[in-house]
C-alpha cells in the first residue's frame, strides 16, 4: 500500500503541491466532522447529568452549523486540490509518452507488442485516474482520523486506548496475508480471464470457417470447457478472498465488542468518568470505519500497481537517438557497409554491404524471410544495426537524428495507413506547410485526384479509422500523393504495393512512376519484372546473406539464385486457372 | 431496466434461487448490522438509572460483537451465494452468444461487427459480474433494513422519526442538481475519452507513417488536443459537480444538527423518554451509511443495463431459415433465377440470372465494387436473397439443410483464418475423421507439404494465434490444404488469394489448380489473363449482369470487358522508370 502512495507521489510531479494542499484539507474537514459527534456526547452527557437546557442546545447548534460549513468548505477545497489533479497527472503522462513513442525503435510497435502499448496509454492510464485520487482520499482519511482518534483517546485514558488499538496489528498481518493471497489468486484469475478472451476471439474471428466447416460442435466443447474452467478459478478466487475479508473485518467488529466490554468496568474502578465512558461506547463504532474503507481497495491497488508497472515498461525503453548528434547530409547515396542485424537474438542480415549511387535504382529480391524489408528499415533508423554502418551521403545514419534521417527519405509499404482526418491532412503529411494547389498538383500526380473529387466532400472528407471508407488502392495512392508532395531524394518501395488493387493496378503503376523520377530508389521486388531497368539488383537468401549483385542481365547470364526466380516468375505470371 | 435485470437473472437457469438466498442473507446481515444501535441505548440507560449490573452490561457487550460478527459472515456467505449466480450467469450468457453467432448469416460478421461482438463477448457480459454479485444484493439489503428501522421508529416517536429523515429530502436537492443532464453529460464524458482514446489508438497505429514523415506537428498536436479536451471537459464537468456533491454528503451525515435540539426540546416538555432520544441520538449513527450506499450503486445499475441491453441485441438478431429435410440433390449445377439483394438497404444484385453446369468453370469479372464478391457468396448463404431463388442441382437452396450445404461448397478467400492448434489439426478440421496419410496427401497437393517439414516440429508445428507463425503465403495454402481434404463438389475462390505470397505465387496456383480439378468452380478474377480459358464468364457491373460468355465471345461483344483487358495487359507488362512516364 505504502509502495503503490509513493509511486502515485513521484508520478505527480508539479501536481504534488496540491496533493499536499488536498491532504491539509482532509485533515480540517476530519476535524469539522468529529465536532457533532462531539456535541452528542455532551448532550449526552447533560441528559445523564439533568443539565440539559434549551439555551445550550441553540448554542450547540450553532457552532454545530459553523462546524457543517467548514466541513463543506474544506471538502469543496479537497475536491479542488485533489481530483483534476489525477486528471492532469495522468495526461501529462500521455503526452510525455506520445512523444517517447516517436522516438522508439519501430520493434516496439510489431503486432504482437502495439497491443501493450495501446492498453498502456488507453485502458491503463484511465484506471489510474479514476481510481488513484479516490484511492489517495480514502488513505488520507483513514490515516488522518486514526491519528486524530488515537490522539483524543490517549488524552482521556492509556488503558482504553491500549484496548482499542490492539486490534490494528492483527489486521496489519491480516491484510499482509490477503495482499499475498490477492496477488496468488489473481494471478490465476487474469491467466484464467486472458485464455477465456483468446478464446472468444477465435471463436468470433473463425467464426466463418466454423461455419464452412461444420465444427460448431467441435469448437464450441473447447469453448464450454474454457468457460467452465474460468467459472471454477474466478469463483475460487472469490472463495478464497471473502474468508480472509470477513477475518480483517471481524477484527475490527471484535474490537468493537472489547472496548464496550472493558468501558463499563473502567467506569465502576473509577477510573474514568461516566461521560468519557459514554463517549468510548458512542466512539467505538466510528472509530474503524476509515480503515475498514480502504479494505475494498485491496483489488484495485493490485491493479494499479500493475498499470504502473507497464507503464514504467514503455518509458523505459532507449530511444534511438539519445545522443545530440546531428549531421546533415548533401548527397543522397546509400552505403551498408558489413551490416550485421539481428532481431530478437535472431540474426537477420550477416555482413551485407552494398552501395546505390544517387539517383540510382537498386532492387532487393529473395524469398520471403530473408530480410529484404528489414534493409529498408535500417536505412531509415527505425532499427540501429549492431554491426558494420549505414551511412546516407558519406554520414554514418547513427550520428544523424531520427527525424533528420526521414526528412530525406519517403516509403511506400504495403499497409498503408491513414489517419482518421480529411483527405486533405493526410496528404499534407508530407509538407505540413503545402497550398492546397501543390496538394492537387500531387493528388493528380498520383492519380487521386478524380476519385478524392467524387467522394462527397471532396477533399475535405474525413477518412473513417484505418481508412476503411476507402479501397486498398486508393488509400496506396493517397499515400504516394503524401510522399510526392514530400518530395525527398530517397525513396523506398516496396514493390507488393502494385500489387493491392488488381483492378486498378494500371493508375497505381503510374502514381509510382511520377514518384520515384530522378530519385535515389530501392525497390522490395517480389515480381522481378518490374525491376528489369535497375541499375543493381541485390538478390538475399534465406539466411540473410546477400549472393549475388549486378543488373537483371548480368544476373540471368549468372545462372545463379536469380535466374531460377525468374524462370519461376514467368511460369507464374502466365498462370491460367485450368478448366475442367 | 427492470427487464434488463429481469432477463440476466433469468439466464442463471437453476441457480436462481441462490440469488433469492444470497438477497435474503445481506438483507439479515444489514439487519444485524442495526442491533448494537439499539443495544446502546440500553447500555446508556443502565447508567443513567444507576442500576447497572456488571454482567448484564458484559453480556449486552457481548451481543453487540456478537451481531456484528454475524454481520459480517452473513455477508460472506451472501456474496458466496451472490459469486455463484453471477459467474454462471456469465457462463451460461456467453455460451448463448457463441450459440447464437453460429446460427447468424455469415454475412452478418463485416470487420465491424465483429470487433462489436468482441466487445459484447469479452467486455460487457464481464460488466455485468460486478452488478450481479454485489450491486444486487447490496442495493437490495440496503434498501430494505433502513425502510424497516424507519417504520419501527416511527413506532417509536413519529416526530422524532421525522426529524430524523429531514435532511434527507434536503439533501437530496444538491443530489439532483448534481444529476441534473448528467445522461447527457455521461455521454459527453464518454465521448470525449472515446475520442482521446481514438486518436491514441490512431497515433499509435500510425506511428511509422508519423516517424516515415517526420514532421510530428500535425499528428501530434491533434494527439495533444485531444488528450486537452478530455482534460478540460472531465475538470469542468467535476467543478459543476462539486458543489452540488459536497453539499449532498454533508448533508446526509449530519441529521444530528437536528436531532439534538428537536430532542432536546421535546424531551424538556416532557413529551420524549430520556431513553427513547438516547436512541434516536445513536441509531442516527448507523442510518446514513446504508443510504449513501445506495447512491454509490446508483451507477452500477445504469451502467449494467446498457452492457446487458447490447448483449441483448445480438441474441435476439435475425437467425438464417433452417431446413431440415433431406434433399435430393440430383447434380452440382448452380442456377441464379431473378435473384435480388440488398445489403443495408442498398441494392447489390439486381435481378440477376445465370445458369452453371456441374463441373464448369465460372469466373466473375467486373470493376471494384461491382458486386462480384457478393454475387459469389451468396451460393454459401452468407445471406439470404430477397427475391428469387438459387437453386444447387435443382433444388433451392433455402430447402437444403445447412449443414449439408457447408459441406457442398467450400470457399478460398483472401483472409484466412487458422486455430491456434497444430498444422495438421488445421488441416484436419477439412474433414474430421482424416487419417494422417489423407492429410499429408492434401498438403502435398497444396504444395505445403515442404515449408511443413521444413519446421521444428513439422505437422505438430503450433501455428500461434490466427496463424500469426506463419506467412501468409503459408497460411493461405494450408486453407488450400483443408478444402482439399474436404473435396466439396463446389469450390469458390477468389483469384486474387494467389497473390497474396508473390515469391510462392506458382505454388499457390499449382495447390489450386489441385482444388479445382473436376469441380464446380466460380472464380472471383481480378487478373483476366488467369481466366482465359473458364467455360463461362460474367461480367458484373453495378450489381447486373453485363455480359456473359466466354474470353473469345466477351472480347468481341462487351465493351467493359476489352476496355478491363487491355488495361490488365498493360499492367502485366509495367515495370519502374527512374526516368519517370511519358
Amino acid at each position: 500500500m505504502a509502495g503503490i502512495l509513493i509511486r502515485i507521489f513521484k508520478l505527480a510531479g508539479k501536481e504534488k503541491k496540491n496533493l499536499i494542499l488536498a491532504f491539509i484539507f482532509n485533515f480540517f474537514e476530519s476535524t469539522c466532522m468529529m465536532i457533532p459527534l462531539y456535541f452528542m456526547l455532551l448532550t449526552l452527557r447533560d441528559i445523564t447529568e439533568n443539565t440539559l437546557t434549551m439555551d445550550i442546545t441553540l448554542n450547540r447548534v450553532f457552532y454545530m452549523l459553523i462546524a457543517l460549513l467548514g466541513q463543506y468548505i474544506f471538502n469543496l477545497l479537497v475536491h479542488f486540490f485533489q481530483s483534476g489533479t489525477g486528471f492532469r497527472m495522468m495526461n501529462k503522462q500521455r503526452i510525455k509518452m506520445g512523444d517517447k513513442l516517436k522516438r522508439m525503435p519501430m520493434g516496439c510497435f510489431s503486432d504482437n507488442k502495439i497491443g501493450d502499448v495501446t492498453a498502456v496509454l488507453t485502458n491503463d492510464l484511465t484506471f489510474v485516474e479514476t481510481f488513484s485520487m479516490q484511492f489517495l482520499s480514502k488513505v488520507a482519511n483513514a490515516l488522518i482520523s486514526t491519528i486524530l482518534i488515537i490522539v483524543f483517546l490517549l488524552c482521556i485514558s492509556w488503558k482504553m486506548t491500549i484496548v482499542a488499538m490492539i486490534v490494528y496489528p492483527i489486521a496489519f498481518l491480516l491484510n499482509i496475508k490477503i495482499q499475498k493471497d490477492f496477488k496468488k489468486y489473481g494471478e490465476q484469475r487474469q491467466e484464467k480471464q486472458s485464455e477465456v478472451v483468446s478464446v472468444l476471439l477465435e471463436y468470433i474471428q473463425g467464426i466463418s470457417v466454423i461455419k464452412a466447416l461444420n465444427l460448431s460442435g467441435r469448437n464450441f466443447k473447447k469453448l464450454e470447457s474454457i468457460l467452465a474452467r474460468f467459472e471454477k478459478t474466478a469463483l475460487n478466487f472469490e472463495m478464497k478472498a471473502v474468508p480472509l475479508n470477513t477475518a480483517f473485518m471481524c477484527c475490527f467488529q471484535i474490537s468493537i465488542g472489547l472496548i464496550l466490554y472493558f468501558a463499563p468496568q473502567l467506569y465502576i474502578s473509577e477510573d474514568i468518568s461516566l461521560a468519557i465512558v459514554m463517549m468510548f461506547i458512542i466512539v467505538a463504532f466510528r472509530i474503524y470505519t476509515p480503515v475498514e474503507a480502504l479494505s475494498i481497495y485491496s483489488g484495485i491497488i493490485r491493479l494499479m500497481d500493475t498499470c504502473l508497472n507497464r507503464l514504467e515498461n514503455i518509458m523505459s525503453v532507449q530511444p534511438l537517438d539519445d545522443n545530440d548528434k546531428d549531421e546533415k547530409a548533401d548527397r543522397f547515396d546509400i552505403e551498408f557497409k558489413n551490416v550485421h542485424f539481428s532481431y530478437e537474438r535472431k540474426p537477420v542480415l550477416k555482413n551485407i554491404s552494398f552501395k546505390s549511387m544517387e539517383k540510382s535504382m537498386t532492387a532487393i529480391v529473395g524469398p520471403s524471410g530473408s530480410g529484404k524489408t528489414t534493409i529498408s528499415n535500417l536505412i531509415a533508423r527505425f532499427w540501429d544495426v549492431q554491426k558494420g554502418e549505414v551511412l546516407i551521403g558519406g554520414i554514418n545514419v547513427k550520428s544523424m537524428k531520427c527525424d533528420t534521417v526521414l526528412s530525406n527519405i519517403s516509403m511506400i509499404f504495403q499497409n498503408v495507413y491513414l489517419f482518421n482526418d480529411t483527405v486533405l491532412n493526410n496528404i499534407k503529411l508530407g509538407r505540413p506547410d503545402a497550398t492546397i494547389d501543390q496538394v492537387i498538383e500531387a493528388a493528380k500526380k498520383a492519380r487521386c485526384h478524380g476519385f478524392i473529387s467524387e467522394l462527397e466532400n471532396g477533399y475535405d472528407t474525413v477518412i473513417a479509422e484505418g481508412g476503411s471508407t476507402l479501397s486498398g488502392g486508393e488509400k496506396q495512392r493517397i499515400s504516394i500523393a503524401r510522399a510526392i508532395l514530400k518530395d525527398a531524394p530517397i525513396i523506398i518501395v516496396d514493390e507488393a504495393t502494385s500489387n493491392v488493387d488488381p483492378e486498378n493496378e494500371k493508375e497505381l503503376q503510374d502514381a509510382l512512376n511520377s514518384l520515384v523520377k530522378e530519385k535515389t530508389l530501392i525497390v522490395i521486388a517480389h515480381r522481378l519484372s518490374t525491376v528489369k531497368k535497375a541499375n543493381q539488383i541485390l538478390v538475399l537468401n534465406k539466411e540473410g546473406i546477400l549472393v549475388e549483385k549486378g543488373t537483371h542481365q548480368e544476373l540471368i547470364d549468372n545462372k545463379g539464385i536469380y535466374s531460377e526466380f525468374w524462370s519461376k516468375r514467368m511460369k507464374a505470371r502466365n498462370w491460367k486457372i485450368n478448366s475442367n | 431496466m427492470k427487464d434488463s435485470i429481469l432477463r440476466m437473472i433469468d439466464l442463471a437457469g437453476g441457480y436462481k434461487y441462490r440469488m433469492i438466498i444470497s438477497i435474503f442473507l445481506a438483507i439479515l446481515s444489514v439487519g444485524c448490522g442495526m442491533i448494537p444501535f439499539l443495544i446502546i441505548p440500553e447500555i446508556v440507560m443502565q447508567f443513567i438509572n444507576n442500576s447497572y449490573n456488571i454482567t448484564y452490561l458484559r453480556n449486552l457487550a457481548i451481543a453487540v460483537g456478537f451481531a456484528l460478527v454475524l454481520k459480517n459472515i452473513l455477508f460472506a456467505y451472501s456474496t458466496r451465494a451472490s459469486h455463484k449466480v453471477a459467474y454462471k450467469i456469465l457462463y451460461n450468457t456467453r455460451i448463448k452468444l457463441a450459440y447464437k453467432l453460429a446460427r447468424i448469416p455469415l454475412g452478418f460478421f463485416t470487420d465491424k461487427a465483429s470487433g462489436q461482438v468482441k466487445k459484447v463477448m469479452v467486455e460487457d457480459v464481464e460488466d455485468m459480474e460486478r452488478f450481479l454479485a454485489h450491486n444486487l444484493p447490496e442495493t437490495t439489503s440496503n434498501f430494505v433494513i433502513p425502510l424497516a428501522v424507519t417504520i419501527y421508529l416511527f413506532t417509536v416517536d413519529w416526530r422524532m422519526a421525522m426529524a430524523m429523515l429531514i435532511t434527507i429530502p434536503l439533501a437530496i436537492i444538491p443530489f439532483r442538481q448534481m444529476m441534473k443532464g448528467s445522461n447527457e453529460k455521461m455521454d459527453k464524458y464518454t465521448k470525449a475519452k472515446e475520442n482521446m482514446n481514438k486518436t491514441i489508438v490512431d497515433y499509435i497505429k500510425g506511428i511509422a507513417v508519423i516517424k516515415a514523415f517526420n514532421q510530428t506537428t500535425n499528428a501530434f498536436s491533434k494527439y495533444k488536443k485531444s488528450i486537452y479536451d478530455y482534460e478540460k471537459f472531465v475538470l469542468s464537468w467535476y467543478k459543476s459537480a462539486w458543489i452540488y456533491m459536497s453539499a449532498y454528503f454533508v448533508m446526509m451525515t449530519t441529521n444530528l444538527i437536528v436531532i439534538i435540539p428537536v430532542g432536546a426540546y421535546l424531551n424538556l416538555n416532557g413529551s420524549l423518554s430520556v431513553a427513547d432520544f438516547i436512541l434516536f441520538l445513536t441509531i442516527s449513527m448507523g442510518f446514513t451509511a446504508p443510504l449513501i450506499k445506495l447512491t454509490e450503486f446508483l451507477d452500477g445499475i445504469i451502467m449494467v443495463t446498457e452492457s446487458e441491453k447490447k448483449v441483448y441485441d445480438i441474441l435476439k438478431a435475425d437467425e438464417l431459415c433452417y431446413s431440415n429435410k433431406i434433399s435430393n440433390i440430383k447434380n452440382y449445377s448452380i442456377e441464379f433465377k431473378d435473384v435480388s439483394f440488398a445489403y443495408e438497404q442498398k441494392d447489390v444484385i439486381k435481378n440477376v440470372s445465370f445458369f452453371a453446369e456441374s463441373a464448369s468453370t465460372t469466373a466473375i469479372v467486373g470493376p471494384s465494387g461491382s458486386g462480384k464478391s457478393t454475387l459469389a457468396k451468396l451460393i454459401a448463404r452468407f445471406w439470404d436473397i430477397n427475391k428469387g431463388e438459387i437453386r444447387l442441382g435443382e433444388v433451392n437452396i433455402k430447402e437444403i439443410p445447412v449443414e449439408t450445404l457447408m459441406e457442398l461448397v467450400s470457399f478460398v478467400f483472401q483472409d484466412v483464418f487458422l486455430f491456434n492448434v497444430s498444422i495438421k489439426e488445421n488441416i484436419r478440421m477439412g474433414k474430421l475423421d482424416a487419417s494422417d496419410e489423407e492429410i499429408i496427401k492434401a498438403a502435398k497437393q497444396a504444395q505445403c507439404h515442404e515449408f511443413i517439414m521444413e519446421k521444428e516440429k513439422g505437422y505438430d508445428t503450433i501455428v500461434g494465434e490466427s496463424g500469426s507463425k506463419l506467412s501468409g503465403g503459408e497460411k493461405q495454402r494450408i486453407s488450400i490444404a483443408r478444402a482439399i481434404l474436404r473435396n466439396s463438389p463446389i469450390i469458390i475462390l477468389d483469384e486474387s488469394t494467389s497473390s497474396i505470397d508473390p515469391e510462392n505465387e506458382d505454388k499457390i496456383q499449382e495447390a489450386l489448380n489441385n482444388l479445382t480439378k473436376e469441380k464446380t468452380v466460380f472464380i472471383i478474377a481480378h487478373r483476366l489473363s488467369t481466366i482465359i480459358y473458364s467455360d463461362k464468364i460474367l461480367v458484373i457491373n453495378k450489381g447486373n449482369i453485363e455480359d456473359q460468355g466466354n474470353h473469345e465471345e466477351l472480347l468481341s461483344s462487351c465493351e467493359l470487358y476489352k476496355q478491363m483487358w487491355h488495361t490488365h495487359i498493360g499492367a502485366m507488362e509495367w515495370e519502374f522508370e527512374l526516368g519517370g512516364t511519358k
